[in-house]
């Protein structure tokens, strides 16, 4: 069990795929200047990348190791196809928000990058713990930069209007802002790892 | 004439791929240590993106809608070019090893590249005409290369330049292409 | 190549097992999705009428007349058993296409537009659907005439879309007026239905007979173009009516932005009987625009012994330039001047038609600068 929490937390900041590995960053930075699209997004993203991992980790056998990139491709495609429909089904105006980024899950490498590192050679429930790490780790970051651009762009905390339009800053709600924000989060990303490093030193 | 050159400015400089919509981050901050990386990793994309929308929009046009199988565009479309890249990687293997050894490498990188498909995708969704989403493509991709030049010739600059400890690496990166962007978003007027 | 046929066999079961799952889910969820597109327009329309309660769907009753407004669908929203008004979905070319919902309350005034679709250019004909230009179309009467650079503006450089959306609110507004009038006792309107321009070249039977109805033209030499030799006459009719000869019509070819071939009909009291365009090799949206009656209708009436000097080119000029199309303008006009002349001449001499009012010693044309 210990191995599968290890996994988990792996995925939300040591090897956090936005922050550290820094992979998947294409349809991050745009879906976040409102709250609401960052979570819809690392949702999805998470839901696309657990599927795809149990998948391919549960058919390792079967994947023939020379045509393995294409079958990865096919079922990231599928599942991704999946969220899309479902999204258009139920979530109608959120999915018209996040336009053409729904589509490209399934070229986010997080998840390329973890089915073909991980789960390929990993058992289901290995796999799965990974997923959900990853895909924490990723909507974590995303809901982070939301919040700020949301608040600072729009003047909206978790729905609430809290800044007056006066003081809000445009900046933030463009797209200088998204790359400053994400920016800055790296550094404080790079400051934590370190001092939980040193912590784990000085034991 | 008039609407293509639109077309193209459009997407090149107001709508930058990169600067502006955020798509291709990845090759952005991965591939611009330096110029010549940065111009190679250009022209692959530029050659895949023209060839994937020559190839996915008459896909989606007489395929997928006359058998109402639009729902399969996702699928279709990133095998296609999956393909296609493979194809590339070999013909130019066989026939140009040359230019195998130089560009090879982008290739492979190049399948997940979220401005190729963002661009097969784009072009149906504002139902372009072939000769327009050829156009926009060529613009996308010459965008794209603007902004990986620029940034590659800031990072050679960065080296050598005083950064404080906190934003040393990828952070001042960031904040480079939050200044990039700002500038690229002076480009919103160009077209009445 | 075993291996290569096997490996393909497997590649291709999993694409099938991904696609038949895919269709599955699509099944489930397309009633959902379809919905989904239903009640957006179905909120749109409660912005344009928020008091109404009701919105009955009435598409199959109206009809746009026009070939190239189509009408997506059509509602009329009440409020208990009375008629608020009613909107109107209807797609139409601008530059591309444009789809709007247009709404109409019952005193025969426009609703604030609402764009669903505007494929147009991004920052120029996409602007259509920006307050500053779509603001002008509120409480705007179904009566006036939509006409771009008169009662409509329009965006500068963006022409096109312009027009192409006062077209669409005026067949859709026309159409909603008149549904509401007959049905549901809104006032009635003053003018005719509108009707579509296309523009398109004429033949020569079809010009003549705009030009001169009811009567019969028959072909003739005779008519010489003395006065400018880049103007050819191609082709020169009598025209008589009621046993008379009441004027002439001539085909002449001659130099605008391209070639242009023009029909001018003149009468013999020294008026023209119009100006019909038969064939032109100018620009789409620019000199081709000489094919709309809005343009070639203007001639009609005017004395041969005009100037026929293109404005702004000629700040005291009495023809008004084609937009973006001086050249074009120019040589239309050139023609139409020579033509013009000519043919008054020949009814002079021949027909008793009336004499210029001064000697004509060479005339003053429009100076076409060189193409390359």
């Amino acid at each position: 069990m210990k191995k599968y929490i290890g996994l988990f937390t792996n995925g939300l900041l040591k090897e956090n795929p936005l922050l550290v590995i820094m992979i998947g960053l294409c349809s991050s930075l745009a879906v976040t200047t409102r709250l609401v699209n960052g979570v819809g997004m690392g949702l999805a993203m998470t839901f696309v990348l657990l599927m795809s991992e149990i998948m391919i980790s549960a058919f390792r056998k079967m994947i023939p190791t020379s045509i393995r990139i294409p079958v990865f491709i096919i079922i990231i495609a599928a599942f991704t196809t999946i969220v899309d429909l479902v999204m258009k089904a139920y979530t109608p105006a959120l999915s018209k928000s996040m336009g053409v980024f729904i589509p490209l899950i399934v070229v986010n490498c997080i998840i390329m990058g973890r089915v073909e590192s991980f789960s390929y050679k990993s058992t289901v429930g290995e796999s799965i713990a990974d997923a959900l790490g990853m895909g924490m780790g990723y909507t974590w970051v995303l809901c982070a930069i939301s919040i700020v651009r949301e608040l600072l762009g729009a003047g909206v905390f978790l729905g609430m209007k809290v800044i007056p339009d006066e003081y809000t800053v445009g900046f933030f709600s463009q797209s200088p802002g998204g790359f400053f924000v994400f920016g800055i989060l790296i550094s404080v990303g790079f400051a934590m790892n370190r001092a939980i490093e040193r912590k784990g030193a000085v034991k | 004439m008039n609407d293509l050159l639109k077309i193209f400015l459009s997407a090149m400089l107001i709508e930058n791929v990169v600067l502006i919509r955020f798509i291709a981050l990845c090759p952005f901050i991965g591939m611009t240590t330096d110029v010549k990386k940065s111009v190679g990793m250009s022209g692959a994309v530029l050659f895949v993106t023209a060839l994937a929308t020559a190839a996915t929009w008459p896909l989606y046009m007489f395929v997928l809608v006359p058998l109402h199988l639009e729902f399969l565009q996702i699928l279709t479309f990133i095998l296609v070019i999956a393909s296609l890249v493979q194809l590339v990687e070999f013909y130019l293997k066989k026939s140009a090893p040359a230019l195998y050894s130089s560009m090879g490498v982008y290739l492979t990188l190049i399948t997940t590249n979220c401005a190729i498909l963002a661009v097969t995708f784009d072009v149906i969704t504002k139902g372009y005409s072939l000769v327009e989403s050829l156009t926009f493509a060529v613009g996308v991709a010459s965008g794209f290369a603007l902004a990986l030049i620029l940034l590659a010739g800031i990072r050679e600059r960065i080296k050598i330049a005083p950064i404080p400890a906190f934003l040393k690496g990828t952070p001042i990166l960031f904040i480079t292409a939050a200044l990039l962007s700002m500038a690229f978003g002076g480009f919103a007027g160009l077209i009445k | 190549m075993k291996t290569m046929i096997k490996l393909s066999f497997v590649m291709a079961a999993y694409a099938v097992v991904a696609c038949v799952g895919l269709a599955v889910v699509y099944r489930i969820t397309a009633p959902r999705i379809e919905a989904a597109a239903g009640a957006e327009v179905n909120e749109r329309l409660r912005v344009i009428f928020p008091d109404a309660d009701k919105f009955s769907e009435v598409t199959a009753n109206v009809h746009s007349g026009s070939k190239v407004v189509a009408f997506n669908q059509a509602f009329v929203a009440s409020k208990g058993d009375e008629a608020l008004g009613m909107v109107i979905k209807a797609t139409g070319p601008t530059y591309k296409t444009s789809t709007i919902l247009v709404g109409v309350n019952m005193k025969r005034e426009l609703l604030p537009i609402v764009f669903l679709e505007n494929n147009d250019t991004p920052g120029l004909g996409t602007k259509t659907a920006e307050s500053d230009f779509a603001g002008q179309f509120s409480s705007k009467s179904l009566d006036d005439a939509f006409a771009v650079g008169g009662d409509v503006e329009a965006i500068s450089g963006a022409t096109i879309s312009s027009r192409g959306v006062a077209d669409i609110l005026k067949f859709a507004g026309y159409a909603a007026g008149a549904y509401l009038a007959e049905h549901h006792g809104a006032p009635a309107g003053s003018g005719d239905a509108p009707v579509a321009v296309e523009l398109a070249p004429m033949e020569n039977d079809v010009a003549l007979a705009e030009l001169f109805p009811g009567a019969t033209c028959t072909v003739v030499e005779g008519i010489a173009n003395n006065l400018e030799s880049s103007v050819v006459f191609d082709k020169t009719w009598i025209v008589e009516k009621d046993g008379a000869v009441s004027g002439v019509a001539i085909q002449a070819r001659g130099q605008t932005y391209k070639a242009s071939t023009v029909i001018v009909g003149v009468n013999r009291d020294r008026t023209l009987a119009g100006l019909r365009i038969v064939a032109t090799g100018d620009t789409k949206n620019y000199g081709r625009n000489m094919l709309d009656p809005a343009f070639y209708g203007a001639f009609t009436g005017k004395s041969v012994d005009d100037r026929f000097m293109v404005k702004p080119a000629d700040p005291d000029g009495d023809v008004d330039s084609i937009s973006g199309a001086t050249i074009s303008t120019m040589g239309v006009a050139n023609m139409v001047k020579v033509a013009g002349l000519e043919g008054a001449a020949f009814l002079a001499a021949s027909y008793g038609g009336k004499k210029p009012p001064t000697a004509i010693d060479g005339i003053e044309l429009n100076s076409i600068p060189d193409q390359e």
